[in-house]
C-alpha cells in the first residue's frame, strides 16, 4: 500500500515538473506610433473641408507610446496637399494644428507649451515615459469661396518618432 | 502605487496596440559586413496597423537627407500583426553620415487604405 502511494506521489510530481515551460521576455526602449482615430473631412460649406467636429469632421488622433523618457521626439505634420482628389483647377489654402489631447502622466502637461512649430510640422520632446495622444486639425479652402468638385478627398497626416 | 501605474502602462502598451507601427532597436550600430568595404545593421519591424502592409526603409544623415543603401527590399511587405527582421547595408564611407535608419508606412494608391495617418519611426546610430 505504501509502495503504491509513493508511486502515485512520484508520478504526480513528475507530471507537474514536466509542465514547467519558461517564458523569457525583455523590455527595451522603443517608440510605438498608434493610429487611435482616423480623421474624416467634413464639408461645412462648398468651398471648405475641415476635420473640426463643429464642421462635421473627425479629428485624427495619434498615440505615441515611449517606454523610456528623453529617448525620442515626436514630429507631427498636418497636410498641405491631397493624396487623392478629383482634378482641381484652382489653389487650395491649407491650415492646421496639432495639440495634446490626453496623457498617461500628469508630467506631460507641459508638452503643448514646450512644442516647437515650423512650416506645417509640430515637434514635441517626449521627456516622460508613457502614452500621449495628439489630435491634428486640418482645413482646406478652395479658391475664392469656390465649390470643391464632387469626389473623394484624402490627405495624410505624418506622425514621426525620431530617436534623439 | 507606482508599480501599478507602470503595470497598467505596460498592459496598455501590449494589449491595445491594435493599430501600431514599431521599429527597434532605438539605437543601432553599424558593423562590418561579410563583404569588404560594406557595413551592416539589423533592425526589426512589427506591423500592427490594419490596412498598412508595406513599409519603406530609409537611411538618412543628420539633416534627414537620404543616403544610398542596400537591403533585400526597399519597400518591405509586413502583414498585419507580423514581425520582420531587416538587414541594411551601406558602404563604409557612408558610415560617418548615416545617422538614422527609418521606416515609413506606405499607403495604397487604390484607396483600399482608409487611414489618414502616415507613420515614420527613426532609430539613431549609437
Amino acid at each position: 500500500m505504501k509502495f503504491i502511494s509513493a508511486m502515485i506521489v512520484a508520478m504526480v510530481s513528475v507530471s507537474v515538473f514536466a509542465e514547467e515551460v519558461p517564458i523569457v521576455g525583455s523590455v527595451e526602449s522603443r517608440c510605438i506610433v498608434i493610429t487611435d482615430t482616423d480623421g474624416i473631412y467634413g464639408n461645412p460649406t462648398p468651398s471648405e473641408l475641415s476635420t473640426a467636429q463643429a464642421d462635421g469632421g473627425v479629428l485624427p488622433v495619434i498615440r505615441f507610446d515611449v517606454l523610456q523618457a528623453d529617448f525620442y521626439k515626436a514630429v507631427i505634420t498636418h497636410p498641405n496637399g491631397f493624396t487623392e482628389s478629383p482634378s482641381l483647377d484652382d489653389t487650395v489654402t491649407w491650415s492646421g494644428s496639432t495639440s495634446v489631447t490626453d496623457t498617461s502622466d500628469a508630467n506631460m502637461s507641459s508638452y503643448d507649451t514646450d512644442k516647437v512649430t515650423y512650416n506645417n510640422s509640430t515637434e514635441y520632446d517626449l521627456t516622460v515615459a508613457g502614452s500621449t495622444w495628439f489630435s491634428v486639425s486640418s482645413e482646406a479652402d478652395y479658391g475664392y469661396s469656390k465649390a470643391f468638385p464632387p469626389g473623394t478627398y484624402r490627405a495624410m497626416v505624418e506622425a514621426e518618432c525620431i530617436a534623439q | 502605487m507606482k508599480f501599478f501605474a507602470v503595470l497598467i502602462f505596460v498592459i496598455l502598451c501590449y494589449s491595445s496596440v491594435a493599430d501600431a507601427h514599431e521599429w527597434t532597436p532605438t539605437y543601432f550600430q553599424w558593423k562590418p559586413a561579410y563583404v569588404k568595404g560594406i557595413s551592416t545593421t539589423t533592425m526589426k519591424i512589427r506591423n500592427a496597423r490594419k490596412g498598412v502592409d508595406y513599409y519603406e526603409i530609409q537611411v538618412l544623415d543628420s539633416e534627414m537627407n537620404p543616403l544610398k543603401f542596400a537591403a533585400t527590399e526597399r519597400i518591405i511587405y509586413v502583414p498585419y500583426l507580423r514581425r520582420r527582421t531587416v538587414d541594411i547595408y551601406i558602404p563604409d564611407n557612408s558610415v560617418p553620415q548615416a545617422m538614422y535608419v527609418c521606416t515609413r508606412s506606405k499607403i495604397r494608391k487604390d484607396g483600399q487604405s482608409k487611414t489618414f495617418i502616415s507613420s515614420r519611426i527613426c532609430s539613431k546610430v549609437k
